[in-house]
């Protein structure tokens, strides 16, 4: 139930600035993708998915053999949820959806699932066929590359024994120009973590890890770990606009993203109490850009980009709905997931009640 | 046509021999009349199963892409003319139910910003219904709404027996709208109990062994950093296999204590041991495995350690920039010297 986001247009734009989309694809080497966990997901280039995996410490890149463009015919399944549970021989009570993603490409919708709910749990990647029904990426022989995500430096480490308890919950991905961005929450320290790996991988580079910020109307300031985030780019620059867990929306220039630096994101919008964004998209409607956020308790939440690049940091306390300003749209009740399916359209994975979820494609607001 | 109704029959006598087996795992199909469907579902799911078959005289064996599940039931269909159907179960292994067998912070009086607290599962559990199942009460019983922060991730250690919860962050800093318009999730001077619901299952889908409370009094917030010049440290005598000791003022975040702080001998060696975290975690003891030398060691620690509100070593969880504070802002390794004397 998580994010990351991304849309065809700015794959392309990307595209354009990072390496040849074959050029990554010919980074990826065949064989058994031994995922611990799959998790949240986004793609990059080419067919190229981004899994992370939270149990492993690690970002897959898995090529998914995806790139044949088609045109986008809307998928429906009722209780997809159930159907997954019965691919994979077991009950919707004993699966997790953790994330949905849909290619750009060939708009086919991919699902991260965890098969078993404990710690022994496989990690499975599903996706819709041209058909629009339900088949399994095989990940027994795939092309593909890891990078592991470096663990905090530990002065207990070479003296344990047994393992660590520690664990960093990878909260969201994507990727802009060549780069993975990689949010992660500790189960132990409160602090943030913001990465960005170049990507093909480097079996060294283990990449920018930086520390978030949030300072509240410039006065108290904690570390701010990001919750969900999207990739966006204007004319002029590139951000990361980022759902924080303690509420604000944020936009972190990406040029700040330095070894060692320590960066305050902006706050564009403070989006009080009772939120706890799950997904983001930005899309455009009408040669306007929004950004749809998925909230877990508001339903989706519209909200308009054109500020994004002038509004000011929010720097005094201010009543509910400040900075950009939104709506709510009612109708999307029960949206568990959610990607941008084509210009006009979202994917949504939606509380059917009585346990089931069911996937559906719906005109974006 | 009498040669085709004799075959017909010779078919319908072949597929009522077949025989459905379920054995370690596999489905086995008994003089399988070749080249009809076999399939395996859940229940009485239309959806089929993952799997891949193999044959070799008559014989065909069906395996699953991933382990059946333990207490379901599945339908294997031989799509014969009419179609072969048999059920199996998998029965539930019996195992003792998991309970809770810690919660951390230990002390019963917490301050006002409390960030977290740490559950410990006797055996591992399952994931996707933590914050449905932990609930904070006051003291009429009645559940503080949005108290906890939602990760839908859920923050479990890799063993699946520690869950983190985190009070929601946006309620503890100030000056933020959450803050603002609600207030912390807990009230200095009064009363709460954490629950943790019975119905909360376990990996295998069994809930635990009843339903826990854990119950606590709220304090004035705590917005000091720790500092480390505050801490007493109590040396061992050379020789023997006393404890080298640290005695904090106030309880300090349990996991960070088990995992951030170390001794070392000569030339930054680790000194293999057994730590443990006593006195409701304002004491934190280690006992190494050989006798002391008569010298000089360390205690390393990392400036990572917390609180029970957060607050950094030096650092307070949420900093007034009015104030002018040190802002230690990089995480970093620092040393405290001991002597060991016999």
């Amino acid at each position: 139930m998580l994010a990351r986001k991304f849309v065809g247009l700015l794959a392309l734009s990307a595209l354009a600035i990072g390496l040849p989309a074959a050029e990554m694809t010919a980074s990826l080497k065949a064989g058994k993708a031994g995922l611990q966990s799959a998790g949240v997901m986004a793609f990059g280039p080419d067919g190229i998915l981004f899994v992370g995996d939270s149990t492993g410490g690690a970002v897959w890149a898995l090529d998914s053999g995806d790139r044949t463009a088609s045109p986008a015919k809307p998928v429906e399944i009722a209780a997809a949820n159930q159907k997954i549970a019965a691919m994979l021989g077991t009950a919707a009570d004993q699966i997790l959806i953790n994330d949905m993603a849909v290619n750009p490409i060939s708009k086919r919708v991919y699902f991260s699932v965890s098969r078993g709910r404990g710690p022994e749990a496989t990690g499975v990647i599903l996706r819709t066929n041209s058909k629009g029904e339900l088949e399994e990426l095989a990940l027994d022989n795939i092309k593909f590359s890891k990078a592991a995500i470096p663990d905090v430096p530990d002065p207990s480490q070479k003296d344990r024994r047994g393992q660590s308890f520690r664990m960093e919950a990878i909260t969201d991905i994507g990727f802009m120009d060549g780069k993975v961005f990689i949010a992660g929450l500790s189960n132990q320290e409160f602090s943030s973590n913001l990465r960005a790996i170049p990507f093909p991988f480097a079996s060294v580079e283990k990449g920018t890890s930086v520390e978030i910020y949030h300072g509240s109307h410039g006065r108290f300031e904690t570390n701010s770990p990001v919750r969900t985030f999207v990739p966006y780019e204007t004319k002029k620059s590139q951000y990361i606009l980022a759902a924080y867990t303690c509420t604000p929306l944020v936009k972190v220039p990406v040029s700040a993203l330095k070894p060692g630096a320590k960066v305050t994101g902006v706050t564009i919008a403070e989006l009080g109490n009772r939120n706890r964004p799950l997904d983001m998209i930005v899309y455009s409607k009408s040669g306007k850009e929004y950004i749809l956020m998925n909230n877990s308790s508001r339903g989706v939440m519209k909200m308009g980009t054109g500020a994004v690049e002038s509004t000011e940091a929010i720097t005094a306390p201010v009543p509910d709905k400040a900075g950009l300003t939104y709506e709510t749209i009612a109708e999307w009740k029960g949206v568990q997931q959610l990607d941008a399916f084509d210009g006009s359209h979202a994917v949504v994975l939606m509380d059917a009640g009585n346990g089931a979820m069911d996937l559906k494609t719906i005109a974006l607001p | 046509m009498k040669r085709a109704a004799a075959w017909t029959l010779l078919q319908a006598v072949a597929l009522c021999a077949a025989e459905i087996e379920l054995r370690n795992g596999r489905f086995v199909v008994r003089d399988w009349p070749q080249g009809v469907r076999f399939a395996i579902y859940v229940g009485d799911s239309a959806t089929p199963m993952l799997g891949s078959s193999s044959s070799a005289g008559g014989v065909l064996t069906w395996t699953p892409k991933y382990p059946l599940s333990e207490g379901l039931t599945y339908r294997a269909v031989l799509e014969s003319t009419p179609p072969v159907v048999r059920t199996f179960s998998v029965p539930r292994q019996g195992r003792e139910p998991a309970r809770v067998l810690a919660v951390f912070p230990s002390v019963n009086q917490l301050p006002e910003n409390l960030l977290k607290m740490y559950l410990h599962f006797s055996a591992p559990m399952g994931r996707g219904e933590a914050y449905r199942r932990v609930h904070l009460l006051d003291d009429q019983g009645v559940e503080v709404g949005l108290a906890i922060l939602e990760i839908e991730q859920e923050l479990w250690d890799r063993t699946g027996t520690r869950l983190t919860i985190l009070f929601d962050p946006g309620r503890i800093k100030r000056d933020l709208l959450p803050n603002k318009e609600v207030g912390p999730p807990l009230r200095a001077g009064n009363n709460y109990s954490l629950l943790v619901d019975g119905a909360f299952r376990d990996a295998h889908g069994n809930p635990i062994a009843s339903n826990f409370k854990k119950y606590f009094k709220v304090g004035a917030a705590d917005r000091q950093p720790p500092q480390a010049g505050s801490w007493k440290v109590k040396a061992p005598k050379a020789g023997t296999r006393e404890a080298v000791a640290i005695e904090f003022p106030e309880p300090m975040d349990r996991a960070l204590l088990e995992q951030l702080i170390a001794v070392r001998g000569t030339k930054d060696a680790s000194v293999p041991g057994t730590l443990s975290i006593e006195r409701e975690e304002k004491l934190w003891r280690f006992v190494p495995d050989q006798n002391w030398s008569a010298r000089d060691y360390e205690i390393v620690y990392d400036t990572a350690l917390e609180d029970l509100a957060g607050n950094r070593m030096g650092r307070p969880f949420d900093v007034d920039l009015f104030e002018r504070v040190d802002r230690e802002v990089k995480r970093e390794i620092k040393r405290i010297r001991f002597a060991v004397r016999p």
